[in-house]
């Protein structure tokens, strides 16, 4: 049985879409995103160091390691998902978003319009207004946004065609800490496929996400950040694969007493 | 004429953006912007800067 994951006309087997920031070396990070099977690796663009004006950074440490990331990344031939990350308005994302199209020549982003530095939420109007521009301007548009179901129909409206909820804040591991939420969303938007973006920790938590009936989960800091990167993506493709086939097998229904599993037909002696 | 070029002051001496790119070292793949609005690379030729202006120019990172 095919169960392909299919975001924007494109398909793909692996239902784990990868960070590429945080890993203790570039080579670690694409042994890491190798390991973990994730056919969309996310990224970004920042300041270039190397320039020999004002800056004075010219084969600074963090530029190279920058241009090793974006070389590694280019030989892995994954689809790219460049994010908006640190934009504070719609008109930084989109103009964000014009300069990742022409570098990295696709129209996939991940859109990201952040409304408070505290814990790096998803400024929702900002959010919408950016995502209904950007689709117009032919980009495919993956919005990281709250577990808000009104947030999600309006980015709907807006013309999203694939939506990113959070489970909690980006980078800090605690999980879907809205599980009301998050299943509500679920059940009320069937025509698009969700993804839980930040906040994933454990693969325990990345396969209850998909056993809830989410599509996908985007994640990086779990894997990056974990003692041994390699081995922990490992553990996250094994957990996701897992979780989704929980999934298609249909979970047994929660009960409030208990039932024995063993038959009670013909019980031994002592029960006469 | 001094420009802001990634958030901090430069002196350039030409007023052509593909010329101040060369003259500040710019290479690899980068994106541009000018006062934070997109300015696509079939422009550069023809885009000028006055003092003052708002130079971005964007490269590749890592990114979650």
């Amino acid at each position: 049985m095919t169960d392909q994951l299919s975001l924007y006309g494109k398909t793909f087997n692996s239902r784990l879409l990868i960070g590429s920031a945080l890993y203790p070396s570039p080579a670690i990070m694409r042994d890491a995103v190798q390991a973990s099977g994730a056919e969309i690796i996310t990224l970004s663009l920042r300041r270039q160091m190397s320039g020999n004006g004002s800056t004075g950074l010219q084969g600074s440490v963090e530029q190279r390691e920058a241009n090793d990331i974006w070389k590694y990344i280019q030989q892995m031939g994954l689809q790219l998902l460049p994010n908006t990350a640190g934009c504070k308005s719609a008109k930084e994302a989109i103009t964000l978003a014009e300069m990742s199209r022409e570098i990295f020549k696709t129209d996939w982003l991940k859109l990201e319009v952040i409304g408070d530095d505290y814990n790096l939420q998803p400024d929702p109007y900002g959010l919408i207004e950016a995502a209904a521009e950007l689709v117009k301007r032919g980009f495919k548009v993956l919005p990281y946004c709250t577990d808000d179901l009104v947030v999600c129909q309006k980015l709907l409206d807006a013309g999203c065609e694939v939506l990113m909820p959070w489970g909690a804040p980006i980078g800090t591991g605690q999980g879907l800490l809205n599980k009301y939420n998050l299943s509500s969303i679920r059940e009320r938007i069937t025509s698009v496929p969700l993804i839980i973006d930040a906040g994933i920790g454990a693969p325990s938590q990345a396969a209850e996400a998909l056993e809830m009936g989410f599509d996908a989960v985007l994640l990086n800091t779990a894997v990056a950040k974990a003692q041994e990167p390699v081995m922990m993506a490992q553990a996250f493709k094994a957990a996701i694969e897992s979780g989704r086939l929980a999934h298609n097998a249909g979970l047994m229904l929660k009960r409030q007493t208990a039932k024995p599993s063993t038959p009670t037909v013909g019980m031994p002696f002592w029960h006469q | 004429m001094e420009v802001l070029v990634n958030g901090e002051t430069a002196q350039v001496s030409s007023t052509q953006l593909v010329d101040i790119l060369k003259e500040l070292g710019f290479e690899g793949d980068f994106a541009v912007a000018i006062d934070g609005e997109f300015i696509p690379r079939s422009m550069y030729a023809e885009q000028t800067l006055t003092a003052g202006n708002q130079l971005d120019v964007l490269s590749p990172i890592a990114g979650g």
